[in-house]
């Protein structure tokens, strides 16, 4: 009896549990998380202007007294990792992603004001104990004076 | 000669009259779609086609319940199970849905309780989407006040074309939107730093009309969609995924859910195990996609 039941509600309800269930974890990992709404299957495309593609990920550095910010979108050596924080900036992604960081040396372009990956090793590197922390930062929009700007969704300072 | 007669007569010459024939060819559709799109990593692209073609070549595989079985668990498993591992977009998770409903609906009884279930759930996939997405949007005050669409405009590159035509801006004031949002989140601005975005004069008539009809177009079809057959509301659900699919896809170009809602929407369309009109559409549209592809800019 039970097998017979169950052979006719499962074709029919499956998809319906595993698509509902998709949808109120897109909520909660939003809420919770800070997922990506256009993520995770929850079918909440062309909803919210937040979404991955407009996320910036990436972590300060102190030098010589000015505070830098690395963006991640820059180095395709962290593409994998960039993406996946953008998606989901949960603590343990943010831990990876900084040890990973930590692995690499880093030194500072006088002639672009910038910090960038110490690939040759020719430069003398910034010291890793520089970095202070990680950031994810979203785009927001201020619909009265049209202008564009990130706000920090989630961040992650080295000493935690 | 009566459209009946002329979709009998292309129903005999495709050789689609019968239920068995129309299933067979809504499950290569699925291998095909399978084929053409997932493909994200060399992994996919190197193993899926020695996966997907005995199933488009060999009619007993394709019509073996547990190929679909290993198939579906494949295609979960990248889907549904690493979801939040690699990028896997909503469209991704209804190929999917659209498995585990063939596959669990080829463990029913017989072919026409297969074609039946397999055509309720195309139906149910549809219309829980659309109803997702409504949802979300209530969830989001930025896309009811109207601001998602007044910003998605002015910066993103496939509405410009519609934007220079109804708004009073400049080809390069727009693509300037464009190149300072990109040096926002690509690293050449700091993330203190902000810009205003350029927008006609008449953006927020342009985005309040946009707001409230895809509010208003999405939630009849997640209704239409859902509602039993009795109501009246669902005879008109095809109708309605045509205007949806006629005045969204030309503009916001995303082939791989287009393809699976032509997939869905044929299965879905047929009346006692028979094409209708909305079939041959969804067809065509299955058929034709692959065209948007073609570089427009090079050849005009």
């Amino acid at each position: 009896m039970n097998i017979s039941i169950s052979s006719k509600l499962l074709p029919k309800y499956l998809v319906v549990v595993v698509m509902t269930f998709f949808f109120f974890r897109n909520i909660y990992l939003q809420q919770k998380e800070n997922l990506d709404s256009w993520m995770g299957g929850g079918m909440r495309m062309f909803g919210e202007i937040d979404k991955m593609l407009y996320r910036v990920s990436g972590f300060e550095i102190e030098y010589e007294d000015k505070t830098y910010f690395v963006n991640l979108r820059n180095f395709p050596e962290f593409e994998y990792e960039d993406q996946m924080v953008r998606i989901l900036p949960s603590t343990q992604r943010m831990d990876q992603i900084m040890k990973k960081i930590h692995g690499f040396s880093w030194y500072y372009d006088e002639e672009k004001d910038q910090i960038r990956l110490n690939k040759e090793g020719i430069v003398p590197s910034i010291s890793n104990r520089n970095i202070k922390s990680f950031l994810v930062y979203r785009i927001d929009f201020d619909q009265t004076s049209d202008s564009v700007y990130l706000t920090e969704v989630t961040s992650m300072s080295i000493n935690e | 000669m009566t459209f009946k007669k002329i979709f009998s007569t292309i129903d005999q010459y495709l050789g689609l009259s019968t239920t068995d024939h129309i299933l067979n060819l809504f499950l290569k559709m699925t291998l095909v779609l399978l084929l053409l799109y997932m493909n994200e990593t060399i992994y996919l692209r190197v193993f899926m086609p020695v996966v997907l073609l005995p199933g488009i070549l060999f009619y007993k595989i394709l019509n073996n319940k547990y190929y679909w079985l290993a198939l579906t668990g494949i295609v979960c498993f990248v889907y549904l199970i690493l979801d939040l591992v690699i990028y896997v977009p909503n469209h991704k998770h209804v190929y999917a849905y659209a498995l585990l409903g063939i596959t669990a609906s080829f463990f029913m009884k017989d072919r026409v309780g297969i074609f039946s279930n397999i055509r309720h759930v195309s139906k149910v996939i549809i219309g829980l989407c659309f109803l997702f997405a409504t949802a979300g949007k209530f969830l989001a005050p930025e896309f009811l006040d109207a601001s998602f669409f007044k910003f998605t405009l002015s910066t993103d590159a496939r509405f410009f074309g519609i934007l220079s035509l109804i708004g009073d801006l400049s080809k390069d004031q727009i693509l300037l939107n464009e190149s300072n949002l990109k040096n926002l989140v690509g690293g050449s601005m700091n993330p203190s730093d902000s810009f205003a975005i350029l927008v006609p004069s008449n953006i927020m008539e342009i985005a309040h009309f946009l707001t409230y009809w895809t509010i208003f177009l999405e939630g009849l079809i997640g209704i239409s969609f859902l509602l039993p057959k009795r109501f009246l509301l669902s005879k008109y659900r095809n109708i309605l995924l045509v205007v949806f699919m006629v005045t969204t896809y030309p503009i916001a170009t995303v082939a791989g859910f287009a393809i699976v809602l032509a997939l869905l929407g044929f299965m879905q369309s047929t009346e006692d195990g028979r094409l209708t009109q909305f079939s041959y559409f969804f067809l065509l549209v299955f058929i034709l996609l692959p065209l948007i592809n073609t570089p427009f800019s090079q050849i005009f």
